[in-house]
């Protein structure tokens, strides 16, 4: 019997070049055989990034790249009879061969000429494509179609660019008394560039970022180690300080765009939203700070999905996700390309004296474990995991003590966790009153941080 | 996927220019092949018999200094007489700069800061140290060379011109922290190489010395930024290890041509070095070189001997200092 076009085997391979980093993510569909995947890599060029404009990447560095993806990746993609030119093993099963190469080069990547140009010269097999404005605004618009939300916050954070995009349904009055109204697609960008790496570790002096500090700042110590940090920008943070100056640095980041923007945020969190987070940052922030300098940053409120995309893949394979059956290169699954997602809410604290309060309490359901009850106390933020194995599960619960979310009619909170949507991780109840104050000095930040934090009652 | 740092990384057909004052005799003709030992030019020097270094003397900024000199670059200057002046305080108080010796005033390093009194004049032939081929000579681009060279990347320079041109010269054994005491009284033309840490007054002396420029492994962060003078860092900032394995690689290339590019931040040392880069990609962890990012290593070079399966940790053995099991992302891989 025939299978049609759709189903067939495939598998393609996607790279996105970005912030001095190549992510490689090989996707592999058998819908017949109902098994798909992707298979991914991310390979640091930070050694490399004097050397870009030099005599690096050539011919030779291309080939090599290729031959040590195979190896990681345990799969067949340079066709080697082809001496010298480079030629792709056409897909012929799992492990051998692909039906296409796509690299996506990012327009901030340093040195963008000269990657782009070497690529373009090193083989006529591979796809080159610019990943700019335009075409984030392709992939945003196309998540909120596929994925049905209404409203999405992209955030790209790097230690030199932080950009925040934004789509969402915007109301608009017309007519000749206003009366009339209609719904328009906004989109906007909103961006943050560092020109140097010495501009970049002499921020941490700002007065407005000492601010956010739990450790003085002001010793020798502290900012060589920040220096250290920004010179060489390892994959893992072992150093506290630098942790909390991270945490800092965001957090005004957000805050400058959002104080900038503010018509750009308003009214996010109310209807059904999403934020999408990517970048090297966000890869190698403690998820309890990424949530800090996240919402404090962008003062956020109310309930949204919190995606975490480190392999950026969603970059990767937006587009096929979006055109579905019909997409050219291959055909993609939410559950392969989707990161793993958090469902937070931020609700209206009602309480002004006292801590300890029960501000949510629920709980969490499925056939593959016996029921976990979950409670949320002010002023932390906490982040309960939601195990996953192959049923569905059912996150219920209210708030309590006053709490409210203030777009919603009623204090009840109810999520399913499904392979078939989405698959939630965890759920993050922000108990912390507000509006937050940080300061006025870093000893003060120390103790809010640590009330904050004592989280996970279960 | 990890990726190798060449940490002394192979140029093939790198091209450089000797800058030419214009008083040199040149002995090499534009188009034509160099080899080690072959005389390249003639250069006429005059020894520094002392250098005042400014900003420190008068209490000014150091964009400030030429307009408090009071004499003509290249005038005779008797000892004893006024060099520059600064008069502040609405009048009432007034800062004189004495020659402490008689010579010719040269103020070509103003820009640093530092005023020279020249004393006689004295040739250098300039021999070649390096095979090359020479591009093109001419009083605009200086003699500009196509040779071989080992490139280093630097974690930071003060970038104060875009290039620095010298000899490599090593303080001491390259390996000790060095005082003013051990400083020796010359050190015109030269690139100069302290070795682990960098205090700013060891780097004054120096430029009073004539240096061109200084190469540390590490400096704290706030005397980088308020030293105002040409200074690279090749490690990074405070107290860091500077791992001997590095130090011995570079020492080995003391007299050698070097070049400060502060604005691409790499240093390129003309030599025609037989070593060979290893391949870009780290295919599998064991027996890889490895440099510590972690705060109680920071700076040591070491050997991964163990992956700890399913997880991102591995064992470093860095020799004398024993074994840590770190995380890889804390790792950066390396060619040395």
């Amino acid at each position: 019997m025939n299978t049609l076009p759709i189903l067939k085997k495939n598998a393609y391979l996607t790279l996105l070049i970005k912030d001095n980093h190549i992510f490689a993510n090989l996707a592999y569909t058998d819908f017949v055989a109902q098994k798909t995947y992707m298979l991914s890599d991310t390979t640091d060029l930070s050694p490399l990034k004097f050397r870009m404009d030099d005599i690096v990447f050539n011919g030779e560095f291309w080939f090599e790249y290729f031959n040590s993806l195979e190896k990681v990746l345990g799969w067949n993609i340079v066709d080697r009879q082809w001496q010298g030119v480079f030629k792709i093993v056409d897909f012929q099963d799992e492990g051998e061969g692909v039906s296409g190469i796509k690299i996506l080069v990012d327009d901030n990547q340093p040195f963008f000429n000269k990657i782009y140009h070497s690529l373009k010269e090193f083989s006529k097999d591979i796809a080159l494509r610019i990943v700019d404005d335009k075409y984030m605004k392709g992939i945003i618009e196309g998540l909120r179609n596929r994925l049905g939300y209404e409203d999405i916050l992209w955030v790209d954070i790097d230690l030199s660019h932080f950009t925040v995009y934004r789509s969402r349904d915007k109301q608009s009055s017309f007519g000749i008394f206003s009366k009339e109204r209609k719904k328009e697609r906004e989109f906007s960008t909103s961006k943050i560039s560092w020109g140097s790496e010495i501009g970049l570790i002499d921020s941490i002096k700002s007065s407005k970022l000492q601010a956010f500090l739990s450790l003085e700042s002001n010793s020798d110590n502290v900012m060589d180690r920040w220096a250290n940090f920004v010179a060489h920008t390892p994959d893992y943070i072992s150093d506290l300080n630098v942790e909390d100056i991270l945490r800092s640095f965001v957090t005004i980041q957000n805050l400058s765009i959002f104080e900038n923007n503010r018509e750009k945020f308003e009214a996010f969190g109310r209807g059904n939203s999403a934020i999408f987070v990517t970048g090297k940052l966000a890869k190698i922030m403690d998820r309890r700070n990424l949530l800090y300098s996240l919402i404090d940053g962008f003062e956020l409120e109310g309930m949204f999905d919190l995606f975490l995309d480190s392999e950026n893949r969603v970059v990767s394979y937006g587009r096929n996700l979006i055109e579905a059956s019909l997409s050219e290169d291959i055909l993609v699954i939410k559950g392969d390309v989707l990161p793993s997602v958090s469902k937070v809410v931020i609700p209206h604290v009602n309480i002004f004296k006292g801590k300890n309060k029960v501000i949510f309490s629920g709980s969490i359901v499925s056939q593959d474990f016996e029921k976990i009850d979950i409670y949320a106390i002010n002023p932390n933020l906490e982040i309960f995991n939601i195990p996953y194995k192959s049923n569905k599960v059912v996150v219920e619960g209210s708030l309590k003590s006053g709490a409210v979310l203030t777009h919603y009619p009623t204090t009840d909170i109810s999520f399913i966790s499904a392979h078939e949507g989405v698959i939630y991780d965890s759920l993050v109840v922000d108990c912390r009153i507000r509006p937050i104050v940080y300061g006025p000095k870093p000893k003060d930040n120390k103790i809010k941080l640590q009330n904050w934090s004592n989280g996970n009652k279960k | 996927m990890e990726i190798r740092s060449r940490l002394f990384e192979k140029y093939t057909d790198f091209k450089f220019s000797i800058p030419l004052k214009g008083n040199e005799r040149v002995f090499a003709k534009q188009g034509s092949y160099v080899k080690v030992g072959d005389e390249l030019l003639e250069s006429y020097i005059s020894a520094v018999k002392k250098s005042i270094y400014l900003p420190k003397t008068l209490n000014c900024k150091l964009q400030e200094c030429s307009k408090y000199i009071s004499r003509i670059d290249g005038e005779y200057i008797e000892e004893g007489e006024i060099v520059a002046r600064k008069v502040s305080s609405g009048g009432l108080t007034l800062t004189e700069v004495v020659s402490p010796v008689s010579g010719i005033l040269d103020c070509t390093r103003v820009s640093k800061g530092y005023i020279d009194i020249l004393g006689e004049e004295g040739s250098n032939i300039f021999k070649s140290d390096f095979d090359g081929y020479i591009n093109t000579v001419n009083p605009n681009d200086g003699m500009v060379i196509t040779s071989n060279a080992l490139c280093i990347d630097l974690v930071a320079t003060t970038k104060t011109e875009s290039k620095f041109f010298g000899k490599l010269e090593i303080l001491a054994d390259g390996n000790s922290i060095v005082t003013e005491k051990m400083l020796e009284s010359d050190y015109s033309g030269k690139i100069v190489w302290v070795g682990p840490y960098l205090y700013d007054q060891v780097a004054y002396e120096l430029f009073e010395r004539g240096a061109v420029a200084i190469l540390t492994y590490a400096i704290s962060y706030e005397e980088f930024r308020n030293i105002g003078l040409p200074v690279a860092v090749l490690g990074g900032f405070g107290s860091v290890h500077c791992d001997l394995k590095f130090i011995n690689r570079l020492i080995s290339l003391k007299d050698r041509l070097i070049i400060l590019d502060g604005t691409e931040n790499q240093l390129f040392v003309i030599t025609d070095s037989k070593d060979v880069n290893r391949e870009w990609f780290v295919n599998q962890y064991i027996n890889q070189l490895v440099i510590s990012r972690v705060p109680s290593s920071y700076g040591y070079i070491g050997k991964i001997v163990e992956v700890q399966e399913d997880s991102d940790y591995v064992f470093v053995d860095f020799d004398k200092k024993g074994k840590s099991l770190l995380h890889i992302g804390a790792l950066d891989f390396i060619d040395l």
